[in-house]
């Protein structure tokens, strides 16, 4: 039988376009700071998880071998996953399991990218691409975007105001955001007006390239009752994959997450969850393009298929909506070290504690959930954490 | 840390050659791509699916119980995306055009360069077909395919 | 916990180049081998995911390509361990018991004829490994194709000198290996040398010798890992996990003791632990361990406790690890013999371990097993890795 795991700390730093620290001490700030969070130390962990997306960013093949002294893991059980950009959730999944199979009480989970080393990005995002069929064609992230974007608007009507005000909402909300690389006041219009990546993406509605890094502390029952008396805890987690024949798919249409339906019905099972739209207060969703946040409102369930564009429009997950989505500024405002989009699980369990600052929401959160999305339109992971 | 001390960088590039295994399926398609300008797909003998591009097994059913088919070099465009940018970042005058093509006869599609089209008159759903390079400069490449044009009615 | 964990079902190919498959389809092979080894259906699987490095494979974000090869394909699987297979049987262990998933396969390939070595591909790879501001430009201003001897050797030059370990005792681990490897039939390239072959060979880097190198080669493997009861319901023969142990030591090449392999000592600690083992030496009867360079073997042999600190000597000396002796070592040909499927090769090290538990290891079989090791390194130039335990009952 699975154990109860909670989260009993998170580390946080400011996300930048270039951090001049190399990895280790980028790392060990997060880590110092998710410790001293839960009142840990070093010793009490049992072991560490961590992960990157890209290697080649970095510059470090096997990178997470150089990062053992930084994430605290040294002479510990240390394991890396890397799965793209859905390693923000799939990555604490990996460090939930840890814990829920009792063979670890204390697990420090470390995400991290630092993609300023690289000089060449393009040429690497280019290398993510399948050999024979995709990259010979030159396709790069803005044309990958731009193919499932169109689609998306294409299937539902969704428009680029209804994207524009997704961009304006979070960039907004980054501005309360102590860690955010690129808070922005911003109107629609500025949005509209930005220069094209590749229909319908626009520069501002497309997230910046990011150095940061992340930590989050997943405890037994035992051990996060001696620590609070106000345990979050792992509720739910799914995770959702697809073929990487993203051309020839069964039954698939680039405007569905089929993949990301699946990771978060998953999740909702394990939670035991009916009814998401009134059982979820809050939610962090991935969010490096404004037609993703979108995309996952529906695959979450927060909104009915095809409706994210009404749910912005109605102001629903707004700041002091219904169901607000990224207060943080999600990644858009707070910057986008792929892996290190754990932070939006930072951010889920800072809402639930109340110490959100100045992002906190006005209403109760009581049960949140959050998202990772990666690979060739691929790769979904979901998290649900909460209070009993 | 010491403000007068400035921050140093260290250059360095990782070099690695590849010679990436096509496989079994990935031959078959690029050499009668190459030779007779067909496009070949595998059908799994238990679904009935028709995959491009063609594997030799089928992900769903998992068995490598599969025929080749040919599919057809006319399709329907699912989705696509113009770029004003050329290799290096800088602003062009006239895009080029990706598109993700279904092919006709098959369940699948590919990944495909679209010309002879202005980006305003390219609809999603628009029919499509393959214009090859002349066999004697086909190599055994995806890029014998030329590009997708419209079906002129 | 009152629940376990086992093996049900497992795949392997023949390990030698193979350019005419696709890293998918050389991937296919061995898991379509392990679930009707397992007799379960694609429709079974719970979760599927692989070990895999981005830079191995000339494929960044590696893990999209191997997904339908696995049989993941809309099913809950996103996970992708980057590092060396034998952590793929740890996380499968740790899925299964969190109860995620009851039906777990982990799948590796590994496709060495993909890289260019005549321009030292894998070199490069080695130095694009290095710490960037104090090792890699150091390394860089070698001549690239011998960078990863010279690295192991420095380790093997230590660790010799220490404890008074000869040429010749390296040289009879390889030779042993390399004649083990030809009663497996899956090694396509082995080759019988003898001691003196192995000595006569071009030195590397002093004391490495070419014969005492694991040639790389390609080869994948998959598991199917399942909760105690499903495994009673399948299958009569399941191979109990009954320890799992990984450990990380410095990532500071100047800091590091060069003379023991602290983190297997470590994993297997945790390991034996789990598994009750209290004299590793008496209670284990087999290991598949790691053995890219020769002297690393009888290093290892230390780490797991097979003998006392410095005494690998002795124990290769009066043959305890040769296929007849009293704890037979790499009987399956390990690295040296085979090949190494650089990633790959600690899960193909458990899938050699599990055969020995079931008896099914043919030609190479250890008689009466009931407890195996299975040891896996992260590769030159790390100092990590993990050590599973597998057992009959």
């Amino acid at each position: 039988m699975a154990r109860k795991v909670a989260i009993v700390g998170v580390g946080m730093q400011k996300f930048a376009r270039r951090k001049e620290e190399t990895l280790n001490e980028m790392i060990f700030e997060v880590a110092r700071n998710a410790l001293n969070e839960a009142g840990l130390t070093r010793d009490d962990i049992g072991a560490v998880v961590c992960g990157n997306a890209v290697d080649a960013f970095c510059g470090i093949h096997n990178s997470s071998k150089c990062i053992t002294e930084g994430s605290g893991g040294l002479m510990k059980p240390m394991m890396m996953n890397s799965t793209s950009g859905s390693t923000a959730i799939s990555l604490p999944i990996l460090g939930y399991t840890h814990v829920a199979s009792g063979l670890y009480d204390v697990v420090m989970v470390i995400a991290y990218e630092k993609m300023s080393e690289n000089l060449g990005a393009q040429a690497v995002f280019n290398t993510c691409y399948d050999e024979v069929y995709v990259r010979p064609l030159g396709l790069n992230v803005p044309l990958q975007c731009g193919l499932e974007a169109r689609r998306y608007l294409y299937k539902y009507g969704i428009t680029e105001v209804q994207m524009a005000k997704v961009s304006v909402k979070n960039r907004g909300n980054a501005l309360s955001n102590p860690y955010a690389q690129l808070p922005m006041k911003i109107t629609v219009g500025d949005v509209l007006n930005s220069p094209y990546i590749s229909w319908p993406v626009k520069l501002l509605d497309t997230s910046p390239v990011t150095d940061g890094a992340r930590a989050v502390i997943f405890a037994s029952e035992d051990v996060a009752r001696e620590i609070t008396d106000d345990p979050v805890w792992v509720r739910g987690v799914g995770r959702g994959a697809n073929s990487c024949y993203f051309m020839g798919r069964r039954l698939d249409d680039l405007g569905r997450l089929d993949y990301a339906y699946l990771a978060a019905n998953q999740a909702y099972d394990m939670a035991g969850i009916k009814n998401p739209k009134v059982e979820i207060d809050y939610a962090e969703l991935y969010d490096p393009f404004t037609y993703k946040e979108m995309q996952h409102c529906e695959a979450m369930g927060l909104c009915e298929e095809g409706g994210a564009g009404r749910m912005i429009d109605e102001g629903i997950s707004l700041k002091e909506g219904k169901l607000p989505v990224n207060a943080s500024g999600g990644l858009q405002g707070e910057g986008n070290p792929i892996a290190a989009g754990m932070s939006r699980l930072c951010w889920c369990y800072k809402m639930i504690k109340k110490e959100a600052g100045a992002c906190q929401v006005p209403k109760e959160v009581n049960t949140a959930i959050c998202n990772g999305w990666g690979g060739m339109y691929q790769y979904n992971a979901v998290m649900i954490i909460g209070r009993d | 840390m010491s403000k007068d001390i400035k921050p140093i960088m260290v250059p360095a590039e990782i070099q690695v050659p590849y010679n990436y295994s096509v496989g079994i399926a990935g031959s078959r398609f690029l050499t009668e791509l190459r030779d007779n300008g067909k496009f070949m797909a595998t059908k799994c003998k238990k679904c009935g699916y028709v995959m491009m591009p063609p594997r030799s097994f089928c992900e769903d059913c998992f068995i490598d119980d599969v025929e080749w088919v040919e599919a057809s070099s006319k399709g329907v465009i699912q989705t696509f995306a113009v770029s004003y940018m050329s290799s290096d970042g800088k602003r062009i005058k006239d895009p080029w055009m990706l598109a993700i093509v279904k092919l006709d006869k098959s369940d699948g599609g590919l990944v495909v360069r679209l010309d002879e089209v202005k980006p305003d008159d390219v609809k999603i759903g628009m029919k499509v077909e393959a214009v090859l390079k002349p066999k004697n400069q086909r190599v055994g490449s995806v890029l014998d395919i030329q590009y997708f044009r419209p079906i002129k009615d | 916990m009152g629940k376990r964990v086992a093996i049900i079902g497992i795949g392997l190919t023949n390990l030698e180049g193979r350019e005419d498959l696709s890293h998918k389809e050389l991937l296919f092979q061995a898991t379509r081998r392990a679930l009707t080894d397992a007799g379960i259906s694609r429709n079974d699987i719970g979760s599927a995911f692989t070990t895999s490095y981005d830079l191995l494979e000339g494929r960044s974000l590696s893990n999209q390509f191997s997904l339908d090869a696995i049989g993941g394909v809309m099913k809950p699987c996103d996970l992708r361990l980057g590092e060396d297979g034998i952590y793929g049987v740890c996380a499968a262990y740790m899925e299964v018991m969190a109860k995620p998933s009851d039906i777990v396969v982990v799948g590796s390939v590994q496709k060495a004829s993909e890289r260019r070595e005549k321009e030292n591909a894998f070199q490069n790879i080695v130095l694009a490994s290095l710490e960037p501001v104090y090792n890699r430009p150091v390394c860089n201003t070698v001549p690239i194709s011998g960078l990863e001897y010279a690295l192991a050797a420095m380790e093997a030059r230590w660790y010799l000198h220490r404890y008074g370990i000869s040429e010749e005792q390296t040289a009879k681990v390889a030779a042993k290996n390399h004649k083990n490897a030809t009663k497996n039939p899956r090694a396509k390239n082995a080759k019988k040398y003898s001691v003196k072959d192995v000595l006569n060979s071009e030195v590397l880097s002093w004391p490495i010798k070419r014969l005492e190198a694991a040639e790389m080669t390609d080869a994948a493997c998959a598991l199917v890992i399942a909760s105690e009861e499903v495994a009673k319901r399948i299958t009569d023969k399941p191979v109990w996990i009954t320890g799992v142990g990984w450990c990380s030591g410095t990532s500071y090449i100047e800091s590091r003791d060069l003379s023991s392999s602290p983190y297997i000592r470590a994993a297997a600690q945790h390991a034996y632990n789990m598994a009750g083992i209290k004299h590793p030496a008496k209670e284990i009867d087999v290991a598949e361990i790691y053995d890219t360079y020769a002297y690393k073997e009888l290093q290892y042999y230390e780490a797991l406790g097979f003998c006392g600190e410095g005494g690998a000597g002795r124990l290769i000396d009066e043959g305890i690890t040769e296929l007849g002796g009293a704890l037979p070592v790499n009987p399956s040909g390990g690295l040296l013999g085979e090949g190494n499927a650089v990633g790959t090769s600690g899960l193909i090290r458990a899938a050699y371990a599990a055969y020995q538990v079931r008896g099914e290891a043919g030609d190479f079989q250890v008689p009466g097993v009931d407890v195996a090791v299975a040891q896996g390194w992260g590769g030159i130039p790390t100092y990590c890795g993990g050590v599973v335990v597998l057992s009959r009952w």
